[in-house]
């Protein structure tokens, strides 16, 4: 069995500790390279022409996983609205028509999460024995929360860095150092020494960046590919970013927090409920009542992104204007079509516009 | 009287009869918009988000001709059917874009229809629609019974005499039902036609694409003519359990009408539908395995009857003349 | 301009030439249809696939990229089996390169020569000419060489081509390209580079829509379907008159187009629903 995974963001760093902890090779888990063009284009050409980003990048990954000798693919799978229930079925017909003789195994991430993260890494595993898998997956686990809590303070220091760049440097330093330790103490080590790193770069001396908050459906937010690296382009503009999906927090969540009753999106419905009174599917309750929230703390402005067609969150768009808490949103679409410099063009007006904002309640 | 608006879109060519007799049942009146038309589909689209599919941009403008005609504006929010298949977000959502949208709208009734959580919630949720009309719940439980027949009509009106819903429903209402056809000839191809009921019945939308075909020589046919049973049966065999509440209408229907031996199968949707865009390669697939040509409509609201036409005249050349050589 | 191509054709044609049968293709097929009391009025697909296999008749892929629109059509022993129209926009046709030349300000029969002297071609995005345009400044601003931008759009014609129109629609060889574009030197590099295979371009390939009309109608007048009802060239001197009006019937306020000899109508087309192609028959 030779199992590969599609790229999400940092997953594919703690899914390999495991795998080596477990003693695996690289012919066991097959990571696919980091996605590029060359992905993008793969995974255009064999999907339906209004198909779904997620769905076209994680198709493109999966073939250049099965292009590398995998046989096992894992996928995401929900129940009920939105497209993802339908990737693996149609992902696996194209592989097949491929000539490839892979089958999918699927995390179901909208219901019974436990349970089924569960199945998945056993089978994954090759039914090694629980406690071996455990201390695999504590040290897997280990990492990706270590990288998100870099990250959490690199998307503060890159809006305020004198020399801009520098922080993601670090940041990029570190992503190879995490991915490469092979003890839990050395990660821990890294990590503190990156975040002292970060905490020392020299920092404008001036008023409170602007922050804003990323959100939107949890594949194009989390994944710097799919959103064409909207947070580091933020960050040049000197813009703070704050996020509320992260990997570490879904697993967080999904695995130890969800059985014991506890809801992380409790709140953010109950804001949205005047807006939208139920599930919509995907992400879009959710970005209703992000908007509600952040709106009340005071952020700035919110960057709401999507997939271009995305169901639950044109839902979303059309509600949000009608949100009586005031803050100004940004709609990113992303699809195969979206060039940086168009994107880029619409990340400086708007910035410009929440300083303008800023100035005008100030004076 | 308490009138009460139907906007004349989405749902309303699956269940019209059904919630118009449980209205009346309760001594309320409902109100139809009219068949969609430049102005409504204009004010609709004046008002939605850019990338919302057409279908919901011509809800929302149905729903803008009712806003002075009723006291209560009827917007279900259909989850389930059952089957955990579930409706795509935009019905879910509709009741609240309506509301973001379209402030002047009557409230707007919006029971939550989710079959999965059994009959005990169904008819609880129906009783508190049903509360805004009467306070006797003996009287509202026999207006869903009665309901529930007229569906059942109305889908035996569908299969057994092979007409359309907009023929169903006036048939029921007692008007005289139109042939439909204005065929000369006797038809020579049988050619199924697949897709949503809100996009294959709305004439607006679609450049009255069952009546080109049918003067071009078509019979055609559609997933309202099949046996609900016999489509499922289809549905399950093609693509396994069902993910979404409609799947009937294109993987079901694609099969049934496949294994039926038609000549042609045209798949007629809307651009920007999340799930016709996963479900019509499954269906593509088949019809390539089975060697049936297949034609995929995308429509949009800049889609020209012209291009329509070559495109329906090309792939009708396209089956006479594989039929005449096959045969 | 039918009239005018009429009297090219009378000129041009031998005295003692006699009509057996006219047919008409194209988006304007029905007009010059009615104009000409044609016998036959077949859509453009049917007509190119007809002509492509006439000249080629291995071919299994004809692929048609006119000015405003672009065609691609599988045929498989000797019959079609599916066809694609671009649905969306006009990126992958031939007023994306024209609008591109012009900005460059080379004529774009130049252009196809140029393209074929790139030796390094540059990436342009190129969903629509909108964004293509502002890649291209872009790239012209950073130095890249002209002719390898010119390549580079070609590129993206046809990236756009195989993205959209093509898309799951199986490309084998003999593969036929056709069309106005079909003269474009660099279209041909750029699409045999990309499927890798020989591109063949057929003698007349910008009026196959027109051979492919006239074959069938032969087909059909060969099998004896009477005498045609072409009225002769006297037809090119006729005083038709086009005029439109917009229908009071319904809220849609359709603008209906009508053409007439002197006061009787010859046909309608326009409107949304059939009344006016009804009546008047």
């Amino acid at each position: 069995m030779r199992v590969g995974i599609p790229h999400f963001g940092n997953v594919y760093i703690p899914v390999k500790a495991m795998a080596q902890r477990l003693g695996a090779s690289d012919k066991d888990l097959i990571i696919p390279p980091l996605m590029s063009q060359k992905t993008l284009d793969l995974g255009v050409k064999y999907s339906p022409a209004e198909a779904c980003l997620p769905y076209k990048l994680t198709l493109g990954s999966l073939i250049e996983a099965c292009e590398l000798g995998a046989d096992t693919l894992a996928q995401a799978r929900g129940t009920g609205i939105c497209r993802l229930g339908y990737y693996a079925k149609n992902q696996e017909q194209v592989l097949h028509d491929l000539g490839y003789n892979a089958h999918f195994v699927t995390l179901d991430v909208s219901q019974h999460k436990f349970k089924s993260i569960l199945q998945l890494i056993k089978t994954m595993c090759n039914d090694a024995p629980w406690p071996k898998i455990i201390s695999a997956f504590r040290f897997g686990i280990g990492k990706l929360f270590a990288l998100d809590k870099i990250e959490k303070v690199v998307q503060k220091v890159r809006a305020e860095e004198l020399g801009k760049g520098e922080a993601n440097q670090i940041y990029r330093e570190a992503i190879k150092a995490i991915d490469e330790a092979t003890e839990r103490k050395e990660v821990e080590r890294v990590t503190s020494e990156c975040i002292d790193k970060l905490s020392r770069i020299p920092r404008e001396e001036k008023a409170k960046p602007v922050k804003v908050s990323i959100v939107g459906e949890i594949y194009v937010v989390i994944d710097p590919f799919a959103n064409m690296d909207l947070e580091v382009e933020l960050g040049k503009l000197g813009v703070e970013v704050e996020r509320t999906m992260t990997l570490s927090r879904w697993v967080k969540y999904s695995l130890f927090l969800n059985p014991l009753g506890i809801d992380e999106w409790r709140e953010v419905h109950k804001v949205a409920m005047p807006y939208l009174k139920r599930d919509v599917g995907g992400d879009g309750w959710e970005s209703v009542g992000e908007k509600v929230l952040y709106a009340r703390e005071g952020y700035d402005g919110i960057i709401h992104v999507a997939p271009f067609t995305c169901m639950p969150e044109i839902v979303a768009q059309t509600i949000m204007p009608s949100i009586k808490e005031d803050i100004p949103v940004l709609t990113v679409l992303c699809d195969e079509q979206m060039a940086k410099p168009g994107m880029i063009t619409r990340l400086e007006a708007f910035v410009d516009l929440l300083r303008f904002r800023r100035k005008r309640r100030k004076g | 009287m308490i009138k009460v608006g139907i906007p004349r879109a989405l749902s309303y060519y699956c269940y019209y009869p059904m919630w118009r007799t449980f209205f009346e049942g309760l001594g309320a009146e409902t109100v139809v918009s009219s068949a969609t038309n430049k102005d409504i589909f204009t004010s609709g689209n004046l008002r939605a988000v850019a990338e919302t599919c057409l279908p919901v941009k011509v809800f929302f403008g149905h729903v803008i001709s009712l806003v002075d005609k009723c006291d209560y504006m009827f917007i279900p929010a259909i989850r389930s059917m059952g089957r955990k298949a579930y409706n795509c977000s935009k019905f879910l959502g509709l009741p609240d874009m309506t509301r973001a949208l379209i402030p002047q709208c009557p409230p707007i009734l919006d029971p939550e229809i989710d079959l999965n959580k059994g009959q005990r919630n169904l008819y609880k949720t129906i009783y508190g629609l049903g509360s805004h009309f009467t306070c006797h719940k003996s009287k509202i439980k026999k207006a869903i019974e009665q309901a529930w027949k007229t569906n059942s009509a109305y889908r035996k009106e569908m299969t057994d005499f092979g007409i359309t819903p907009i023929q169903a429903i006036d048939k029921m209402s007692g008007q005289n039902c139109e042939p439909g056809s204005t065929l000369n000839l006797s038809p020579v191809l049988k050619i199924a036609l697949i897709g949503h009921p809100y996009v294959i019945y709305d004439d607006y939308i679609n450049h009255r694409l069952i009546s080109r075909l049918q003067a071009m020589g078509a019979e055609v046919f559609t997933p309202e003519m099949a046996d609900e049973g016999a489509l499922d049966v289809a549905m399950v065999k093609l693509a396994g359990n069902p993910h979404w509440t409609f799947e009937a209408d294109i993987i079901g229907a694609g099969e049934f009408y496949l294994e039926a031996k038609v000549d042609g199968v045209i798949n007629v949707a809307v651009f920007g539908c999340g799930p016709d865009s996963m479900m019509i390669d499954v269906v593509r697939h088949r019809a390539r395995e089975l060697e049936v040509p297949f034609l995929h409509l995308s429509l949009d609201e800049h889609s020209s009857p012209g291009g329509l036409i070559t495109r329906l005249e090309a792939f009708l050349d396209m089956v006479k003349r594989r039929k005449r050589v096959c045969v | 301009m039918i009239q005018q191509g009429l009297e090219e054709i009378k000129k041009q044609a031998p005295s003692e030439a006699e009509i057996c049968g006219v047919a008409t293709t194209g988006s304007a097929r029905y007009l010059a249809g009615v104009v000409l009391s044609a016998d036959l009025i077949k859509n453009e697909i049917t007509a190119h696939a007809v002509a492509a296999m006439h000249y080629i008749p291995e071919v299994q892929t004809v692929i048609e990229i006119g000015g405003q629109d672009s065609k691609i059509i599988v045929i498989r022993d000797g019959v079609v089996i599916d066809f694609g129209m671009n649905t969306v926009c006009a990126a992958g046709t031939g007023s994306f390169l024209d609008h591109q030349a012009e900005r460059l300000n080379i004529n774009i029969e130049e252009f196809g020569q140029r393209a074929v002297e790139s030796k390094m071609p540059v990436r342009i995005a190129g969903r629509c000419t909108v964004f293509a345009e502002s890649d291209m400044i872009h790239k012209q601003q950073m130095g890249y060489g002209t002719d390898d931008i010119i390549y580079g759009l070609c590129q993206a014609l046809v990236r756009n081509y195989l993205n959209n129109i093509a898309l799951g629609k199986e490309i084998l060889p003999r593969v036929v390209f056709q069309g106005g574009v079909a003269f474009n030197q660099g279209i041909i590099r750029s699409l045999s580079e990309t499927l890798n295979m020989q591109i063949t371009v057929p003698p007349h390939h910008e009026l196959m829509g027109a051979i492919g009309a006239a074959l069938l109608i032969h087909e059909e007048m060969d099998a004896g379907l009477g005498e045609t009802r072409f009225k002769g060239f006297e037809v090119s001197q006729t005083n038709f008159r086009a005029s439109s009006f917009i229908c009071k019937a319904c809220p849609n306020q359709c603008e209906v187009a009508q053409l007439s000899v002197d006061s009787k109508v010859l046909a309608r087309w326009g409107g949304r629903c059939d009344l006016w192609e009804r009546v008047g028959k």
